[in-house]
């Protein structure tokens, strides 16, 4: 039962003097299921908050229709049930945090004592409760972003709006934020966010969609999209003679790679057999990691390619996809400058690679 | 929003509309039937406005003038009284010292439709004092004078005072030699009004010139009829027919339609000369004097008089005026007096 | 329901308040105490009636100043802060959210108005000796002149920015109150398109004058009952019209 639904929705822009055509949003489509936690991804300007503005009634479309918890975006009683965070949000500077929450709280209906209970549970729940007191115009980005999230459950919502609720969060703030989601994806709300920040997306979604230019380019889900990009597994070694690594065909990088060496082993190479024959040669093992292109990545990827819109389209070719280089492992770096999947972006010659397959 | 709610907003709104128009007509119309205090606010002292008109004081000078108009303007069509005439154009004054068109109009307004020319003497000499280089101040002190106070010494003063002050006109000259000499009244009178209409850029009082030397006109015209008249009654010895009986018989040259398009007759029961304009004026007046006289008696009395007579009787009139060419009607159920031009009591 | 109306009225009040507002009174109880004092012994006799004027004219003013100010931004402030999305996105309907902030700042005037009228009318009780009742009445009908502007000001506040809003406010203030030489005006425009348009000006725009006794009391004339009914009931009326436009407006609107 989607909880969420756009359906071939559009918000065309034009410039209020001229009426020249400025922008458009669409047209999405889209379907948000319940309980589920969907991440709205895309770069700045691409409409993602456009689009939320859509589902808050705060924009009409231009066409199309949006269905949000089974009435239109313009049903004031159906906000009964949700709750909304805008993007960089500016709250009452004359409020304490208490007070805030109060206000919010009124408009809702709740008793006199209710609504005091619920304000203190709530600033407790999101960290805030030493700050109850204090008035907003003296909190910190973080703090905000903290009674932002508190007012907008304060009504216990089925689902719930977040625009860019991780924006401008230290490490451990961002954490905080993610585990709140979290916890409110296992009492069974719906959480529908929009982000820039993939690593977040990554970690915390279910389905995640992606807007580019005003385009839907992707919706899927998060691990199928995982699933589907392309895994490797590098090996870091220790006491690799360069003699040895000649041999091996892995003499690809000059200096000493004595001391340690990072060995990139495609999907479809045999893993087993180059350890192998690496500790036959005398190397010692440090660890073995299996790795795979990261949700940016893809993301990245998409946007470079992307210039279909719609779903269904069939993930192309990483660009930088060192599995498809063909042959064997490679050495990649020698530990003395960091390893990155993207350094494999200069092209290395396969020598190496078609020696070792010939060694075996 | 839903359309319902719309509309029914809409709805409000014109009906809001609506009653504002409404309550705006009443009390509109309430305003203009003031009592003297209220208006005397609507035209605050000059003095305590020179105080809070934060330096706006010519435009508010402005505006107290137009005031001034409307009052003037109101008035005249009605009970003709201005009493706060004075303290008006006082304020106007005292609010823009240099205001000259102020001190004129003032003036104008005492003397001649106010009846007070102690103040329009007042007013101009203030003026005076204030602006000593303007010699039109001084020249209509000498009008005042002369044509209303007749003060032949005092007018010929002015006049004098006004001819010496730098850029006065050459009539200012003519008429300090007209005032020496006090040429017979209605032609100085007349030249002065003539000078009036053709210098002054003041519709209001244009219009009172024109009016006055219309007026002088017709005087002097009755008077040269009146004077034909006895010249005939003394050579023939009877009593004429009419008026251009005396042309036909040589005692006069024309009878024209005096200025105002009327025309002259003789009145039958006073053999006096007169015209339909004249009686016209005189009849509203005395209509106006007779009707008050009415009223007193319906609310002393409690009911209308059964005749004119009654109304003398009981003393609420001294005399029921006659005004030659007019018959007097009055109705005593509705109380109503119309004096009406009746031509069978003009001889023409 | 009106406890949504209610909640924003409040916290707008409460903005007010913060926002040191108060502070007007305290200027106000200051100038007028001065200003008799000082001009008192000037005045030959006047000093009841001079006391007064400028207390009600005070009382008029800085109400009025206030009335704009704060209502012209009132809501765009909040617009152009984004505070009132997190109002907007909850179970509130677009017109409560606009009477919220009129009733607010309303009751901000409100109680500025009060409480100078109550400094008022103890200066004054000190210096007449006695008490002019009439002086409530004045205030009564200055009052609903507030009331008016507010719902202007608030009005503004959906349609334009706060400096061109406190403009347009001001002029109307002007006219309003100088719309009797509007109608003398156009009486001698005779008839035409001059004379029609000057009408519209005239019939459009509230005759503030109305509710301006003050020169009245403080002459001692007494009220008709049924002129302040009436006067009242005017000013309400464009009250509500000007809520009714805004609340039109503000339901069209659209948060980019």
């Amino acid at each position: 039962m989607p909880v969420l639904v756009f359906d071939e929705v559009t918000k065309v822009f034009k410039s209020s003097i001229r009426g020249r055509h400025l922008y458009t949003l669409g047209p999405v489509n889209l379907e948000v299921e319940r309980g589920e936690v969907f991440g709205y991804l895309g770069p700045n300007a691409a409409g993602k908050t456009t689009t939320i503005k859509l589902a808050m009634g705060l924009l009409k479309p231009t066409s199309g229709r949006i269905e949000i918890l089974g009435s239109g975006s313009n049903s004031v009683q159906a906000r009964r049930r949700i709750g909304f965070l805008p993007e960089q949000p500016y709250f009452y500077q004359h409020l304490t945090a208490q007070e805030l929450l109060e206000f919010y709280g009124n408009l809702f209906g709740l008793s006199r004592d209710e609504n005091r209970r619920r304000a203190a549970k709530l600033l407790d729940l999101v960290g805030l409760s030493a700050a109850s007191a204090t008035t907003i115009s003296k909190f910190s980005k973080g703090m905000l972003q903290r009674v932002g999230l508190a007012q907008a459950i304060v009504n216990d919502p089925d689902l719930v709006l977040l625009d860019e609720p991780l924006t401008g969060l230290d490490p451990a703030g961002r954490r905080e934020i993610r585990d709140l989601i979290l916890d409110l994806k296992s009492r069974g709300k719906t959480v529908f966010f929009s982000s820039h920040i993939l690593q977040d997306v990554e970690m915390i979604c279910d389905r995640v969609g992606i807007l580019v230019g005003g385009k839907i380019l992707r919706v899927a889900s998060v691990s199928e999209v995982l699933e589907k990009s392309v895994r490797w597994t590098e090996v870091e070694v220790t006491g690799l003679s360069s003699e040895a690594a000649r041999r091996l065909g892995l003499d690809d990088i000059p200096g000493n790679v004595e001391e340690k060496a990072v060995i990139r082993v495609a999907e479809g190479d045999d893993l087993n057999g180059t350890i192998g024959r690496l500790m036959q040669e005398g190397a010692k093992i440090a660890s073995v990691m299996p790795m795979r292109l990261t949700l940016e990545d893809y993301f990245l990827s998409e946007i470079e390619n992307g210039s279909k819109p719609g779903e269904g389209k069939k993930p192309a070719n990483p660009v930088n996809n060192p599995g498809s280089v063909p042959g064997g492992p490679r050495i990649i770096s020698n530990g003395l400058e960091g390893k990155s999947p993207e350094g494999d972006a200069n092209a290395r010659t396969d020598l190496l690679a078609s020696r070792v397959r010939g060694a075996r | 929003m839903r359309r319902s709610v719309s509309i029914g907003l809409a709805v409000i709104l014109i009906a809001a509309g609506v009653l504002i128009y409404l309550i705006r007509s009443g009390m509109d119309y309430r305003r203009y039937s003031a009592d003297v205090v209220e208006e005397l606010t609507y035209y605050p002292s000059g003095r305590l406005l020179k105080v809070a008109d934060l330096g706006f004081t010519s435009l508010v000078a402005d505006i107290m003038w137009l005031r001034g108009i409307q009052y003037y303007g109101e008035h005249r069509a009605g009970d003709r009284r201005y009493p706060l005439a004075e303290h008006i154009f006082s304020s106007i004054t005292d609010l823009d010292p240099e205001f000259i068109g102020a001190y004129r109009f003032g003036a104008i307004v005492l003397s001649e439709d106010a009846g007070t020319p102690a103040g329009a003497i007042d007013l101009l000499r203030k003026g005076l004092g204030v602006n000593p280089e303007r010699w039109e101040l001084p020249f209509d002190l000498g009008f005042t004078y002369f044509i209303v106070l007749n003060d032949y010494a005092r007018a010929a003063h002015y006049f004098r005072f006004a001819s010496s002050i730098e850029g006065s006109p050459e009539i200012a000259r003519r008429f300090t030699a007209f005032a020496y000499r006090k040429a017979g009244k209605t032609d100085l009178a007349e030249a002065l009004w003539q000078e009036v209409y053709c210098s002054s850029t003041n519709e209001a009082m244009r219009e009172t010139a024109l009016y006055s030397i219309k007026k002088i006109e017709l005087d002097k015209m009755v008077l040269a009829l009146s004077e034909s008249l006895a010249r005939f009654r003394s050579v023939r010895g009877t009593e004429p027919p009419g008026l251009r009986a005396l042309v036909a018989a040589g005692f006069a040259s024309s009878v024209p339609a005096d200025p105002f398009g009327g025309t002259y007759f003789l009145d039958p029961a006073t053999g006096v000369v007169s015209s339909t304009t004249v009686a016209a004026e005189r009849a509203g007046q005395t209509q106006y004097l007779v009707s008050k006289a009415v009223k007193r008696f319906l609310s002393e009395r409690g009911s209308l008089p059964g005749d004119l007579e009654e109304l003398k009787r009981e003393g609420f009139i001294a005399e029921i005026p006659r005004v030659p060419g007019t018959e007097v009607a009055y109705d005593p159920a509705t109380g109503s007096v119309a004096y009406d031009l009746v031509p069978e009591k003009m001889r023409q | 329901m009106k406890a949504i109306v209610l909640g924003i009225a409040a916290n707008t009040f409460r903005e007010g308040v913060r926002d040191r507002l108060f502070l007007a009174v305290g200027v106000f109880a200051a100038f007028v105490l001065a200003s008799s004092l000082v001009i008192g012994p000037l005045s030959l006799g006047e000093q009841t009636r001079i006391t007064e004027d400028i207390g009600l004219a005070a009382i008029s003013i800085l109400s009025f100043m206030i009335a704009v100010l704060v209502g012209t931004s009132i809501v765009y402030r909040e617009i152009e802060r984004r505070t009132i999305y997190t109002v907007i996105s909850k179970p509130v309907e677009r017109w409560q959210f606009i009477l919220g902030k009129f009733v607010g700042l309303a009751g901000t005037v409100t109680l500025l108005v009060a409480s100078m009228t109550v400094l008022l009318l103890l200066i004054d009780f000190a210096v007449a000796r006695q008490f002019n009742g009439n002086i409530l009445v004045a205030i009564l009908l200055t009052w609903m002149e507030l009331m008016l502007l507010t719902a202007l000001s608030v009005l503004m506040s959906t349609i334009a920015s706060p400096i061109l809003g406190a403009i347009f406010s001001l002029l109307l203030y002007v006219i309003g109150h100088a719309s009797a030489d509007i109608r003398d005006l156009a009486v001698r425009f005779g008839s035409g398109v001059l004379r029609v348009m000057t009408d519209v000006v005239y019939y459009a725009v509230p005759n503030l004058e109305y509710l301006n006794v003050r020169s009245k009391v403080t002459h001692g004339v007494n009220i008709d009952p049924a002129y302040v009914a009436f006067a009242s009931a005017y000013a309400l009326l464009y009250a509500i019209a000007f809520l009714v436009i805004a609340v039109l407006v503000f339901e069209r609107k659209e948060f980019k």
